[in-house]
């Protein structure tokens, strides 16, 4: 079994969650994603995915200001927790390991 | 500032219905951010198309709210937690439990067991497919403005009227055949058949297991038989094209088997044949058009207008029979009334069996009544102890809608538990049930409209049962509930006597009400029938029997066992005949009377041992047929001193040779009807035998069966003892009588039971007072009578309101008849006094124990 389960969209969420840093709630998050991947997020996926992170214990959120723009609705505010900083640590090392792993020679291709 | 622009109002609600409500909140705040920017960025239209792409691709498993609820969105914990609450309160309180389950069960019992008897009275006749299309001819005949109901018609109707009349699809002629013989292989088998015209089950839907419905009885010389007919003559062969002889002197080939009809029809048979048009008789029948004895039935044109049809109806018969004009007005009577509304009076339909079914549906109704009145009264008597929970709810915020919703789930718990309880009660009594109606009624466990009903049931009960301890015990005030300056319970004490004083209303009507019925259909059973019915024997003859007569008789009288042999046009407990009377010197022009007509051979009124009050019998000489016996209602209603030697003028002269007693032929409830009594052994195929005083009716009839069967071989030897027959007239009121003591007799126990309840509740709360009263010397029997009184003070004030009550109904009730008990005041006080015994044992059997228990327990703890 996995030892800190993430998918990739989720590790991307969590990640973007990081570089916001106590900016990041539901549009933020989204555009920063399409901005700097320049790939759509539909609302659907990011919201399960941030429903699926906060399961897990990786962000938790608290409840931030109400604008007019939001037909006052609070944002959510989501930060990384302890246990969500090990997931992606943990997603990162595996992946040095394996970039590590792999000969020079098996990527030296033209 | 600024203009708001909305998005789409649709999806946006769309968004908030699906949407898990601890989410709801901030991605809508999402949504209309991004929204807000798009109109920006792109305008309105684009925003709005996005916006619903936003939505839907919101619509998926973690963002919709879990079905089944959720605790912050609807009450369902809170509701669990009331049934956990209720169950555990029915476990702790078992006598109390056992009490309502007990009464409840006992009232939902007798309700589905008189629920199904009415709705098999209701659904008589429904399984026909053209039940709202079929109607029966019928007249009303008015003699001398004496209006009879006539369901006999002449022959040729249903054809003419099927030619006629575009708006009758089809129009039957039937006749009801004397029970008859179908022989087969020597072997004799009684069935019930009719003979139709062809065209019969184009109008009534029968199944026909073998045989086409279209050519099964064209052939006149075919016969169609039910299912169990066919299985009993011919076992598991294949009956068809099997020839059966019909009284020794037809035979009929077998051309289809239909499925046996259901038990609630009203046209019920075993075997069925076809008119034979070509024989000479019913060829004189089909020309015939004033003598009526056939029944005819028509099916009409959906959405036909039945009074046209009618009016045509008449002219039709007008025309061919100008005779009639005067006296007949024909109808089209339908089907959904044939069982429920087949009573006329006068020309007026007035009502029948509709009048018992409705009787017995209000009855339903209160015995559950009185058991639901016991829950509510045990309920508010014991709310004490409920007061504390009440109190707490309250102060955490239960709203009084919640507590009265709690209540409710208990006392619907304990309606689906007396369901359960009752629906296993009664499929083990309804075999017993069925015999004493004489049906066949079933639980139809698997249909859904018996469990629409039990939805019905459940509810009705547990809201009804549950509606005012809900109300009331809801209605605690917290504050005083927990400091304890509240007594629960003392604001209930009024109503919960109300309550008891109808239980006991209700119970002392109907066992009041019941013993009238009783003393009515005694008293008309011990009414002089003007004959003696005991020790007399009829036996349907046939022609062989007439032919053979004189042996027959000399036969049977030489057994020994056998005082009188006569023999009469029909059984002496019917009557085949009525007509207007027949004319004599000095009638008054306007004097109208009706008449029945018997015709009889010799040794008539010794057989029937009817008295003659004048003259004498006929002598059995062929000099009698110029004579003519009237009874004693006939003398009177011609208003004739001493008619005795008289000339009767009908169809020709006859001279009155003696006056008999009244003899009751027709209904026992009703006065009886002048009768004329001819001489014409001929056309007397009813042999009735009086046996000798002390005979063993067994040893006689083995006898008698010996003579008939050498004498009457094609037929089954059959015999009505005529005292059986007679009692057959009752078979309604003692039907009616059973009945309403049964349930008279469930509604005082389940009245018992919650007594008993409520008794063992009061002297469980007044248990110190009963110590020290015991310890200052008062003696059971004083306690006793302390506890009683309250309740028999209660049962005193039912009484008093139920006597006028009872008397007002059943004093309506009984003019309908026109021989009525008198309804007496000591009947009312039997009652009264057994009621008021009852209340004191009931009551003493659940305080004994409590007051004849030792004060020094009950007072140790203060």
């Amino acid at each position: 079994m996995k030892k800190y389960p993430l998918g990739e969209f989720e590790e991307i969420v969590m990640l973007t969650i990081g570089i916001l840093h106590k900016r990041a709630y539901g549009i933020s998050i989204k555009k920063e994603i399409e901005a700097r991947l320049s790939r759509n997020v539909s609302m659907g996926a990011l919201h399960t995915a941030l429903v699926r992170l906060e399961e897990k214990g990786y962000i938790d959120s608290h409840d931030g200001e109400a604008t007019r723009e939001r037909a006052g609705r609070p944002r959510k505010y989501f930060q990384i927790t302890a246990l969500g900083k090990k997931a992606i640590e943990y997603s990162r090392n595996t992946r040095d390991e394996l970039w590590r792993a792999i000969p020079k020679l098996a990527l030296n291709l033209r | 500032m600024k203009q708001d622009y909305r998005p789409p109002k649709f999806f946006l609600g769309f968004f908030q219905w699906f949407c898990n409500p601890k989410l709801r909140d901030h991605i809508e705040g999402d949504l209309m951010e991004e929204y807000n920017d798009r109109v920006r960025e792109f305008g309105k239209g684009k925003a709005d198309i996005k916006f619903i792409f936003d939505v839907l691709s919101l619509f998926r498993k973690r963002i919709i709210k879990p079905i089944g609820g959720h605790k912050n969105l609807n009450n369902y914990g809170m509701i669990k937690n009331y049934f956990n609450i209720g169950w555990r309160n029915l476990l702790r309180n078992k006598g109390f439990s056992l009490t309502n389950l007990l009464g409840l069960a006992i009232g939902m019992t007798s309700a589905i067991l008189i629920l199904l008897w009415v709705q098999d009275e209701v659904n008589y006749d429904k399984s026909q497919k053209n039940y709202h299309e079929i109607y029966q001819i019928i007249a009303h005949r008015d003699f001398n403005n004496q209006i009879y109901t006539d369901r006999n018609m002449v022959m040729p109707l249903a054809e003419v009227i099927e030619d006629e009349i575009p708006q009758v699809k089809h129009a039957v002629v039937t006749t009801h055949l004397a029970p008859g013989n179908l022989v087969f292989d020597d072997t004799k088998f009684k069935k019930d058949g009719y003979t139709v015209s062809p065209n019969f089950f184009k109008v009534f839907s029968v199944d026909f297991l073998i045989g086409n419905p279209s050519t099964a009885i064209v052939d006149p010389s075919s016969i169609v038989l039910s299912e169990s007919t066919a299985k009993a003559i011919f076992g598991d062969e294949d009956p068809i094209n099997k020839v059966l002889k019909i009284d020794s002197d037809q035979d009929a080939k077998v051309t289809a088997v239909i499925a046996d009809l259901p038990v609630n029809t009203t046209l019920k048979f075993d075997y069925l044949m076809s008119f034979n048009y070509s024989s000479p008789d019913v060829e004189n029948n089909m020309q015939e058009w004033a003598n009526s004895s056939w029944k005819v039935f028509v099916q009409i044109a959906t959405g036909a207008d039945l009074a046209s049809i009618e009016k045509k109806i008449n002219d039709i018969k007008m025309q061919r029979d100008p005779n009639d004009k005067d006296i007949s007005t024909y109808f089209a009577f339908p089907m959904s009334k044939w069982k429920l509304y087949s009573d006329f009076e006068d020309g007026i339909n007035t009502g029948g069996m509709i009048a018992y079914v409705r009787m017995f549906t209000i009855v339903a109704i209160i015995i559950l009544l009185i058991a639901c009145v016991n829950f509510m009264n045990l309920s508010t008597a014991r709310s004490e102890k409920r007061a504390k929970e009440v109190g707490i709810r309250k102060t955490l915020g239960s709203a009084k809608k919640q507590l009265v919703f709690q209540f409710y789930i208990e006392s619907i718990i304990l309606a689906v538990i007396s369901f359960a309880l009752s629906i296993l009660a009664v499929s083990l009594l309804l075999p017993s049930f069925n015999n004493l109606v004489g049906k066949q009624l079933t639980l139809d466990l698997e249909k859904p409209h018996f469990w629409l009903g039990a939805l019905i049931t459940i509810l009705g009960t547990g809201i009804t049962a549950g509606s005012y301890p809900a109300l009331y015990l809801s209605s605690f005030n917290p504050v005083k509930v927990l400091k304890g300056t509240f007594v629960a319970g003392k604001n209930a004490v009024l109503p919960r006597h109300i309550l008891i004083v109808f239980q006991f209303v209700v119970s002392i009507l109907l066992i009041s009400a019941t013993v009238i019925v009783y003393q009515q259909i005694h008293l008309i059973k011990g009414r002089d029938v003007g004959y003696n019915p005991d020790n007399l024997i009829t036996i349907p003859g046939s022609p062989d029997t007439q032919k053979h007569y004189n042996v027959i008789k000399q036969e049977l009288l030489q057994t020994g066992m056998i005082n009188a042999v006569t023999r009469t046009m029909a059984p002496i407990t019917e009557i085949w005949w009525t007509s207007p009377s027949p004319k004599w010197d000095g009638k008054p022009e306007d004097m109208n009377i009706i008449v029945s007509g018997l015709q009889t051979g010799s040794d008539f009124t010794k057989t029937m041992g009817i008295k003659m009050l004048a003259g004498k019998d006929f002598s059995g000489t062929p000099a009698d047929s110029s004579y003519m016996l009237l009874n004693k209602a006939a003398a009177e209603a011609m208003g004739l001193e001493n008619p005795v030697g008289m000339k009767m003028t009908y169809g020709k002269d006859y001279t009155v040779l003696g006056i008999t007693d009244n003899v009751v032929q027709g209904s026992p409830f009703k006065p009886v009807d002048p009768m004329m009594i001819y001489y014409n052994p001929d056309n007397s195929p009813f042999i009735s035998i009086r046996l000798s005083n002390g005979v063993r009716p067994q040893n006689a009839l083995a006898s008698i069966e010996t003579i008939f069967e050498k004498h009457n071989p094609a037929y089954v030897f059959e015999y009505q003892f005529v005292d059986k027959e007679f009692e057959k007239k009752f078979l309604n009121e003692n039907l009616i009588s059973k009945l309403s003591n049964i349930f008279a007799a469930l509604a005082i126990f389940i009245c018992c039971i919650g007594l008993a309840g409520l008794a063992a509740f009061t002297i469980e709360k007044r248990i110190r007072e009963i110590g020290i009263r015991k310890v200052l010397g008062a003696s059971v029997r004083q306690l006793l009578l302390l506890i009683s009184k309250g309740f028999l003070k209660l049962v005193l004030i039912a009484f008093v309101i139920a006597v006028p009550l009872t008397w007002g109904f059943m004093y309506s009730w009984l003019q309908k008849y026109d021989y009525q008990v008198n309804i007496s005041i000591w009947m009312f006080c039997i009652v009264g006094f057994a009621i008021l015994l009852l209340t004191l044992v009931v009551v003493s059997i659940n305080t004994i124990g409590a007051a004849m228990r030792d004060p020094v327990k009950t007072l140790r703890s203060e």
